[in-house]
Order: C-alpha cells, then structure tokens, then sequence
C-alpha cells in the first residue's frame, strides 16, 4: 500500500498547485474555446471554411470589330464589344458571393493590385472580340494579374472567368470544326449556310452554358455513421482542436509528473524515503503510479468538459476507452522515458521547449492544416512521434472506425512497454 | 557596458549545451520543409515538376468511343489526374472513397451516356465530392468547363452529321457515326488550342511582370521562424527564472549593477539569441529554398530587428512573470498557439472567415509574415514594410514595458 501512499502524495501536491491545474485543464480549454472561436467562428455564423470573395478590378481593353458593330443576348441586352458582355455577365448576381467588381484603366488596376487594394485585376485584351469571331490568326491573352499572397480566390475567378469566355468561344470552334470536316469530306458550305450555322450556335451554346450545371448531379461523400455531431462544422473543428490540446497536454503531465522524481532528488526528500524500510521500486513505481492517475483525472475531465459544454461526439464508448487507455499509458511512459534521461531539473527546461513542444507539435499537426488542400498528408506524418499515434486513435474512435481505433492503440501500447521499460531500467539502476 | 556581461552570461548558459541550439534550428526547418511541400514546395521555382493534380476516378460502365473522347481529355486537364475504373464499386465504397480523401472526386458515368450525348446534345453525370472544400470546388469547376467542352464538341458533330445528310447523305448508318465521331473528335480537341488563353501574372520582386511563379516556401518559412522563436523563448526565458530562484538576481541587485541594466542583459541576450536562429533561417531560405530574402536586405534586416525585438520583449515578460522554471513553458506555449494559429503561420489567412482575418491585426506573427511575404512575393521595401515595422516597434514595447513595471516592483 506504500505505491498508493507516494502516488496520493503527489497527487495530492499536484492538484492543490494552481499551476498545476491551469496546466492539465484550464489551458486545454482555454486554447480549445480560443480556436473553436476563431476558426469555427462562434458568434460569427461563419463555417470554418469560406470561400474567400476577392476584389476584382476590370480592365476592358476590348476594342470590338467592324465586322460586328453590335451583339444581342436574348433579344434584350446589346453591346459594342464581348468585353463588355463578359463585365456583364460577371456583374450577375450569381458571382457576387465570388468577387466585388469595380473597373479602372490598366495603370490604377496594377498599383490596386500591387497595393493590396485589389486581389486581382483583369485585363481583357484589345483583341478579345477579333479572337472570339475568328478575326485573329493569334490567340488573344486575358490576363489575370494577381496578389502574389492569395490563392484560392483568384484560382476561382479564373476559372469563372474562362467558363464564361468559354462560353463565347464555343461558336467561332464549333463553327471551325463543322466548316473543316465537311470540307474534308468535300462538301463547301456558303456564306449564308455559314451565318445561318453560327447563329444557331450561339444559341446552342447559351442554352448549353444554363444547362451546364444543372446536369451535375452532386453527391456528397459524407458517410454520416455517429449521429448527427458529426455534420456540424463547428463540431468537427472543436473535437478536432480539443482532442490535439488534451493530447498535446497529456504528455506535459507525464512529463511534468516524473520530473518530481528529479525535483525530490535534488530537495533532498528522495534521499530521505530511500533510507526509510520501503524499497526503491516501491517508491519510483509509486511516483509513476501518480502520473498515471493525474493523466487519467486530466482525460476524464477534459473528454467530459468537451462533452457537456461542447456537445463533442467521440464515438462509441469502447472505442473512446481503448484510446483514452492507450493515451494515458502512452503519456505517462513518455513522461518517464525522457525524464530518465535528463540528470537535473535545469535540462527538464529543455524537454519541455525543445523535445515536448516539437513531438507535440508534429503530433498534433493534422488540426493546424484541418479544411485545407493538403489535410490528407497529414494523417501519416505524426505517426513518427507518439503523440500522432494517440491523435490518430482519438479520430478513428469518433469516425466510428474501430478496426483503426483498435491498431493505432494496439501501438501506443507497444510504445507505452517500450518507453516504461527504458525509463523504469534507467531509473531504478540510477537509484539502486 | 555592464548589460553586455549580462547577455553574454545568459547566451553563454543558453548555447553551453548543444540541444536547445538544434531544437532552434531544426524543428523550424523541418516544419518548413513540411508545410511547404505539403503546400505545393515541390512545384515551386526549381523544385521538380511532380505530379500533383488532384485524383479523380472515374466509374463507367460500358466503354464507348465517346467514353474514351471525354476521358482521355479529361485526362490532359492540369488541374485533375484521372483513373479510371469500369463497374468495380458500388456507391457507399466510392463515397467512402472521397470522404477519407482517396480521390478528391469521382465522376460515375451511366450507362446511357453516350446515347444522351448522341442523341440529345446533353451531358449527364454523376459527381460525389465535397462541394465546400477547395479540392471540391476546383474539381468542380474542371469537370464543369470538361462537361460545357463536351456539350460544345456534340452540338458540332450533330451539326456536321445534319450538313453531310442533306447536302450529300449516307449510304448507311455507320458511315454517319463515322462522320460523327470523327467531327466531335476533332471539336474537343480543338479546345486545346481556344481562340482565348489565360495568362496568370503577379508583380515580381523585380518590379516587372512575369508569369505568376509560386513558392509555397514563403508563407511556411516565415511562418514557422516567428512560431519557433516564441518556442525558443521556453529556455531563454528559464534562465531569468533561475536567476531568481538561486538568489544570484538579489546578489546581482546588491552590487552596483543597476535594474535597467540587467533587464537589458536579459533582453540583449534574447534578441541575440533569436537574431542568430532567424539570419541561419533566412540563410537557409536563401540558399536552399530559393527565398529572395536579399531582393530587399534593408527591408529583411530592419523587419527581423524588429521581430526579434518583439520576441525578445516577450521572453523577458515571460520570465519575469514566471515563479517557477517550468512555468516558462506554459506562458510561452500559450502566446505561440495564439499568436501563430491567429497570425497565419500555419496555412494563409485566406482560408479562413473575415472576423478571423480581421482578428488577425491583433497577432504581432501576422505582421511578421506580411512582412515577409511581401518582401518575398511582391519585391516590397523599407517603404511597403513601414508599417510591419511600426506595429512590431510597438508590440515590443507592449510587452517590455509590463515586464520593466514588474520587475522594479518586485526589486522595490
């Protein structure tokens, strides 16, 4: 009973430290509220991931053709020039969640750009009407002339920009390749045949433009398995970052937890237990016994903090208790590998910045790029430090997946003997 | 000059072991290596031309000349990497698919495909993809301009099939889904070559215009410098702790060594020390990830002066604030999380919403990595980095000041 005597010591000593107790809960929680309100954007109504609208400024440069002074659409708009019927139609409603349009001379919409004023500018060439009606023997360049700093925005106006220019250059092709075939069949189309062909083109062509998206018929992929939690954004996120702050904590606790063996070393007070009749082993086991109960307190709590006040699903309880078991003997041996390594409390200083921050760090890493293009990379990435293993655990439990739950455990486990089994050798031959 | 002792003691504690100075340098070169690749590093200027295209399959059905025409020029698209699968999954296994990311979409083409585009003009599908992630959006789009590209390239065919029969006629029914194949053949790949092309460009750091060239090292070098610098700032901080503790502060306080001076020791001692790692970084950014830090050296030395300045002035706070060694640890994680998460450092701001970015301002990392990335994207100088360089000033003091305050109470 002497282990549970040391173990409830330290305990004891741990949570009567307001130190202490901010460590394991208060900051987990507080970084989690921090991040669920940034990027979750709680208050704000916004998802956590937004389409950025870009500010787009307009340069028509277009100086349209003397063959044809005038286009209509449908009868009811007319214009000079398909430059200002490509400003037109990018002024819809449609695209106003998209971008915020304004037009300048080419000048003033460089410097916008340059001046972070303007995400980007577009510059519609001189040409662009010669080129759509098959007046140009050189392909015209609609230039896109970007924020170097964004991305996605301007990757998204391009691509709604040249769908639409598209749309204006299926005619004069389709009319190319109908004219070039039968030609190379032998049959010469007339001057009217010709016209009568590109007009109903250009008909043709805007119906198929409207149908376009309509013959898309999405699916999305969600296999929506664990309750409806798992829908909601925000929900996602929170899971996400509370899981990765617990885990990145847990481990401060382990280590936090076997550091006292140096700090009671260094006081003196071991020195003093080890004269006493208890035995060595009694005594580190009982120090490592309070480490795994601290980690245990700390994961309970702050899964059920999640729970109650978030509303966080973690998945099925079998599977949430092999995790939670795999982090707490993962944490807790770590704790002790490391400490067994360092010879005083001033080294400690280095684990925690040094080895602590960056294993955590890279373990926790797939939140820090959650909703972006390359999430996917990460789910292998933190599998090299032990804390990417418990992160991994926690997301196969809450994605229902137990065959992965039950793997990436089965590894803190391994991970967990391993570690134990170096600290405990080092520790008890430095103590005996 | 008695501060300089001062700083020198500390730096000496500070590199006299081997393990923090790597922790300083590696950690954030691997996490820049990381992001960066993870963000497209390879792509960038000089990095090889690896395949990174979004995967999409492709599910059919039955195999047509049509099927073949439309994949095989979705197959030339730059934007999506397509394979190709005939009637080897149901629905559940291909969403299962998408939703842990395997493919970004999948694209089911039915049965009756080619018979729709044939007869009717019209193109039908079947897409399953997340509409709200950018990769599902681009796809998206791909498929969408593929699908308009195919609707175009059937209207052609038909209108040739249409010409040929009244002006010259078919002998029989093959030689007219000859003719049809052949001309819708042609029409799709004519949109290789469209009357209208995209030229992307941005300003370069020359001041002149040239095709757009992306390095996605210049948003996670930045990016991680800043966030490793608060980390380094664990065990610098640490040492003023110490100082205290041993009593070696009050023997200190006892000679004629005066406060200011020892809180500029400490401050000069973490300047420097964080100085040093971002000249290796930049360095390294410069040399090896092809970073033009040097387009503008003023504008790089007088934002990393005052970078350096604002962490510096936040470890002295940290450690004049901290009662216990491993509290160090715990007041700087915290300002790293926020400061990094919220300033961009580990994916741009653009992802995320307006309050966030408007949130942003308030995080000193995110005038660090303006800084930096219009140094690096756009070419700016001292000029177009004022500002940055104002607002680091002032964070520094914001956080020097508190640190002064306390720390002479505490001496009085």
């Amino acid at each position: 009973m002497k282990i549970i005597a040391i173990a409830i010591k330290d305990l004891w000593r741990a949570f009567r430290s307001f130190f202490a107790l901010a460590f394991m809960f208060g900051v987990p929680i507080l970084m989690t509220a921090m991040f669920a309100f940034l990027f979750g954007g709680i208050g704000g109504n916004e998802p956590e991931f937004t389409i950025p609208r870009t500010d787009v400024v307009i340069v028509n440069q277009d100086e349209g053709s003397l063959l044809v002074p005038n286009f209509e659409v449908e009868g009811k708009n007319s214009f000079s020039t398909m430059g200002e019927m490509l400003v037109d139609t990018l002024q819809q409603e449609t695209f106003e969640d998209l971008m915020t349009l304004t037009t300048a001379n080419e000048a003033d919409a460089r410097l916008a750009v340059d001046n972070q004023q303007a995400g980007m500018a577009l510059i519609i060439p001189a040409e662009f009407t010669n080129a759509l009606i098959g007046q140009s023997n050189q392909p015209a360049e609609i230039e896109f002339y970007q924020d170097p700093e964004l991305s996605l925005g301007p990757q998204i106006i391009q691509s709604i920009v040249m769908s639409v220019v598209d749309g204006f250059s299926s005619g004069i092709l389709t009319l190319d390749t109908v004219t070039t075939v039968l030609e190379d069949q032998g049959v010469i189309l007339n001057q009217v045949e010709n016209m009568t062909l590109l007009s109903n083109l250009t008909a043709g062509s805007d119906s198929q433009q409207d149908a376009g998206d309509t013959n898309l018929n999405i699916i999305t992929p969600t296999i929506n398995t664990a309750g409806s939690e798992q829908a909601n954004p925000l929900q996602t996120i929170l899971r996400s970052i509370m899981a990765g702050m617990m885990i990145f904590y847990a481990f401060f606790t382990g280590t936090s937890a076997a550091q006292t063996i140096l700090q009671e070393q260094e006081n003196g007070t071991l020195a003093r237990l080890f004269m006493t009749p208890t035995p060595t082993t009694t005594i580190l086991n009982g120090k490592f016994l309070a480490g795994f109960l601290m980690i245990i307190v700390q994961v309970i709590v702050l899964l059920g903090f999640a729970n109650l006040v978030f509303g966080i699903y973690w998945g099925p309880l079998i599977s949430l208790l092999m995790a939670s078991i795999g982090l707490v003997a993962l944490a807790t041996s770590f704790g002790i590998f490391v400490m067994s390594l360092v010879k005083s409390t001033k080294q400690a200083g280095i684990i925690f910045g040094a080895v602590l921050t960056f294993t955590g760090m890279l373990g926790i890493s797939s939140v820090f790029v959650m909703g972006t293009p390359i999430e996917k990379a990460f789910n292998y990435i933190p599998l090299l430090v032990p804390q990417g293993w418990a992160m991994n655990a926690f997301e196969a439990s809450w994605n229902d997946n137990g065959v992965q739950t039950l793997l990436h455990t089965g590894g803190m486990l391994v991970l967990a003997i391993l570690f134990f089994a170096i600290g405990n050798a080092r520790f008890k031959k430095r103590f005996n | 000059m008695r501060f300089l002792d001062i700083a020198i003691k500390d730096l000496y504690q500070i590199f006299k072991d081997w393990k923090p100075a790597i922790f300083l340098l590696a950690a954030p070169i691997l996490f820049t290596l990381m992001f960066g690749f993870m963000f497209g590093g390879f792509s960038g200027p000089g990095g090889n031309a690896a395949d990174d295209r979004l995967p999409v399959l492709i599910e059919y059905e039955n195999e047509t000349s049509l099927t073949e025409s439309f994949i095989s020029y979705l197959g030339t698209s730059d934007v999506i990497r397509v394979e190709k699968n005939m009637n080897g999954s149901n629905l559940e296994t291909l969403k299962t698919a998408v939703d842990s990311e395997d493919y970004a979409a999948v694209i089911l083409i039915s049965e009756d495909f080619s018979q729709t585009i044939h007869q009717e003009g019209k193109v039908s599908l079947d897409l399953i993809l997340d509409e709200n992630s950018p990769a599902g959006i681009t796809v998206k789009q791909a498929i969408q301009t593929a699908i308009n590209h195919l609707q175009t390239a059937a209207q052609a065919a038909s209108l040739v099939v249409k010409s040929y029969s009244e002006k010259v006629g078919f002998e029989n029914p093959n030689e007219s889904e000859t003719l049809y194949d052949e001309a819708f053949n042609q029409s799709l790949s004519a949109w290789h070559n469209p009357p209208v092309t995209p030229l992307v460009t941005q300003t370069s750091i020359e001041g002149s215009e040239e095709t757009s060239e992306e390095n996605a090292f210049a948003q996670s070098l930045p990016g991680m410098m800043a966030q490793f610098a608060i980390a380094g700032l664990i065990g610098a901080a640490e040492i003023i702790v110490q100082e205290r503790k041993s009593g070696a502060l009050d023997r200190l306080s006892g000679t004629t060594v005066l406060p200011f001076e020892i809180l500029a020791g400490h401050w000069l001692a973490m300047f420097a020390m964080i100085f040093l790692q971002f000249i290796i970084l930049i360095s390294f950014g410069q040399i090896f990830l092809r970073l033009n830090f040097f387009s503008a050296p003023w504008a790089t030395l007088i934002l990393s002066i005052t970078s350096c300045a604002f962490v510096a002035s936040l470890g002295l706070l940290i450690g004049i604030l901290a009662k216990m060694p491993e509290q160090t640890a715990i007041y700087a994680l915290i300002p790293m999380f926020v400061f990094s998460g919220l300033g961009g450092a580990w994916m741009p701001l653009e992802f995320v919403g307006e309050t966030v970015q408007k949130a942003s301002r308030f995080s000193p990392v995110s005038w660090i990595m303006t800084g930096y990335k219009g140094i690096l994207l756009r070419g700016d100088g001292l000029q177009q980095i004022g500002l940055n360089v104002l607002i680091l000033a002032g964070f520094s003091l914001l956080f020097f000041v508190p640190a002064a305050v306390i720390f002479y109470r505490n001496r009085t």
